[in-house]
């Protein structure tokens, strides 16, 4: 059956288009504000850690993949606080020092940590390291909140279609997969085809 | 870098606080002289709290407030000691301590490793301690789930007639958040005052008073010291000074409390030492 297949390729699909957008946006930040580095962490609930998922700057090879509990550290208040916080010499938590710089190899000054975020429901947690004391004009905590809203943006959008959701598609999945390679003309004719579809079945129900 | 809100209190921007027009204005000696807190229950809603970080030097009481889908009212309340996972509540705790030495400091932690139920717990606990007493709550914390708005309505409104004391931070990014928007809670944002013991007043809200929040040395965890910067190190601050007008006035009202506090405003005309 193609089904699960087409599911596992259409989220595969999205994992890597949301990594691409989240490394982007670390990259902005991080230039916008002339930070040493910038990283993005998703949070993965089920296992009560933040898990870095893209960054861009000094020692962004060895912070992807890094697995932090939710229950500590500054990416980890702002996670549950929901709540942006800006530490001048973060070394100064004993806890940073084990945590993070000695697995990342870099030891920083200064850090603002700001929610990615639903609502009020945390979905990661953007951090950028050692900005300038002086930031460039416009770079503050407004900027980093927006930056953070186009992460969460794309993180609920990649949702969207997540496996179990696209599963349920059943039959469908198969030709959606299929459609995808195809032209945008084709794509606007298969949709109007079922919107129609859905339509007629509604008119017909009703009777 | 500022928070969000601070840029009201920016002097460019703000009004001097409007004045009574009293014959004999309202002093700070007059609102906290002589005053170290005694008496004053403090609570302090937020990460836990360090009792034995050196800044904070003992905590009262509290109470650990936690999401717990198998009960009724889905909160589960663990009273007796408990620790501070982030360092932020001891930051909070410390500040109150160092302005008001003698207050009773009660910790509600509502923040933890689980994430689900956040305005939940955070609602159960600003309850918690209007049930208990507390003359002051320090809310470093908000929520921005609207689907609770009308329950930190209520529970400012409870709080005003009750004589408890919100003193809430604004959101450090630019959001509406409960309960420090409401007009009854003393909203809170950092604002360039060199001095803890001053405050601003900007009358038109939605952040009511403005004070040290930038760059503050703050306790955090294992007997650390941070420098932080953040509307949540404001709040403390005017929490500290409220207690110590509670504590020289017992059974002074929020709202005459927040006259007091304008009349001694750094930008109010009338202000005298």
């Amino acid at each position: 059956r193609r089904a699960p297949a087409a599911a596992g390729a259409m989220s595969e699909h999205l994992d890597e288009a949301l990594d691409t957008v989240l490394e982007r946006i670390a990259a902005v930040a991080r230039r916008t504000f002339g930070a040493a580095s910038c990283s993005i962490a998703l949070l993965d609930e089920a296992a009560g850690e933040l898990v870095y998922r893209a960054a861009d700057g000094e020692a962004a090879e060895r912070v992807v993949g890094l697995r932090l509990s939710v229950a500590r550290g500054l990416a980890g208040f702002a996670a549950s606080a929901g709540q942006a916080l800006i530490v001048d010499n973060v070394v100064a938590d004993p806890r940073f020092a084990a945590d993070v710089a000695e697995r990342v190899g870099y030891v920083p000054q200064r850090m603002l940590v700001t929610p990615i975020a639903r609502g009020d429901e945390t979905l990661g947690v953007l951090s950028i390291v050692d900005p300038p004391t002086e930031a460039p004009p416009g770079a503050g905590l407004e900027l980093a909140g927006v930056l953070a809203d186009a992460a969460a943006a794309a993180v609920e959008l990649a949702g969207v279609a997540d496996p179990a959701a696209v599963a349920g598609l059943g039959p469908l999945a198969g030709p959606l997969v299929d459609l995808r390679a195809l032209g945008e003309d084709e794509r606007d004719t298969a949709a109007a085809l079922l919107r129609e579809l859905v339509a007629y079945t509604r008119r017909r129900n009703r009777r | 870098m500022k928070p969000a809100f601070s840029e009201a209190f920016e002097p460019e921007r703000l009004d001097p606080a409007p004045t009574l027009g009293l014959d004999e204005p309202i002093t700070a000696d007059w609102a906290w002289g002589g005053s170290t807190g005694a008496g004053v229950k403090v609570a302090v809603i937020d990460s836990g709290i360090d009792a034995d970080h050196p800044a904070v030097g003992g905590v009262a009481g509290g109470v650990a407030v936690e999401y717990d889908a198998e009960l009724p009212d889905r909160v589960r309340f663990d009273e007796g000691p408990h620790g501070d996972l982030y360092g932020h509540g001891t930051a909070c705790a410390g500040i109150i301590r160092a302005l008001a030495p003698d207050v009773e400091l009660y910790s509600v932690r509502v923040l933890g490793s689980s994430l689900t139920g956040k305005a939940r717990v955070f609602a159960h606990g600003v309850d918690w301690a209007i049930e208990h007493g507390m003359h002051v709550v320090n809310l470093s914390l908000s929520t921005t789930n609207d689907d609770w708005y009308g329950t930190f309505h209520d529970l400012a409104d409870q709080a005003a007639f009750t004589g408890t004391m919100l003193v809430a931070a604004m959101a450090n990014e630019r959001k509406s958040s409960y309960p420090g928007e409401f007009s009854s809670v003393f909203s809170v944002a950092a604002a360039e005052v060199s001095d803890p013991e001053h405050v601003l007043y900007n009358p038109h809200g939605p952040a009511e008073w403005g004070a040290t929040g930038i760059d503050v040395d703050v306790a955090w965890l294992d007997g650390a010291t941070i420098t932080a910067t953040g509307n949540s190190f404001a709040t403390p601050h005017v929490a500290g000074l409220i207690a110590r007008i509670v504590a020289k006035r017992p059974g002074v009202t929020p709202f005459q409390v927040k006259t007091i506090l304008a009349a001694v405003a750094a930008n109010s005309s009338t202000r005298r030492p």
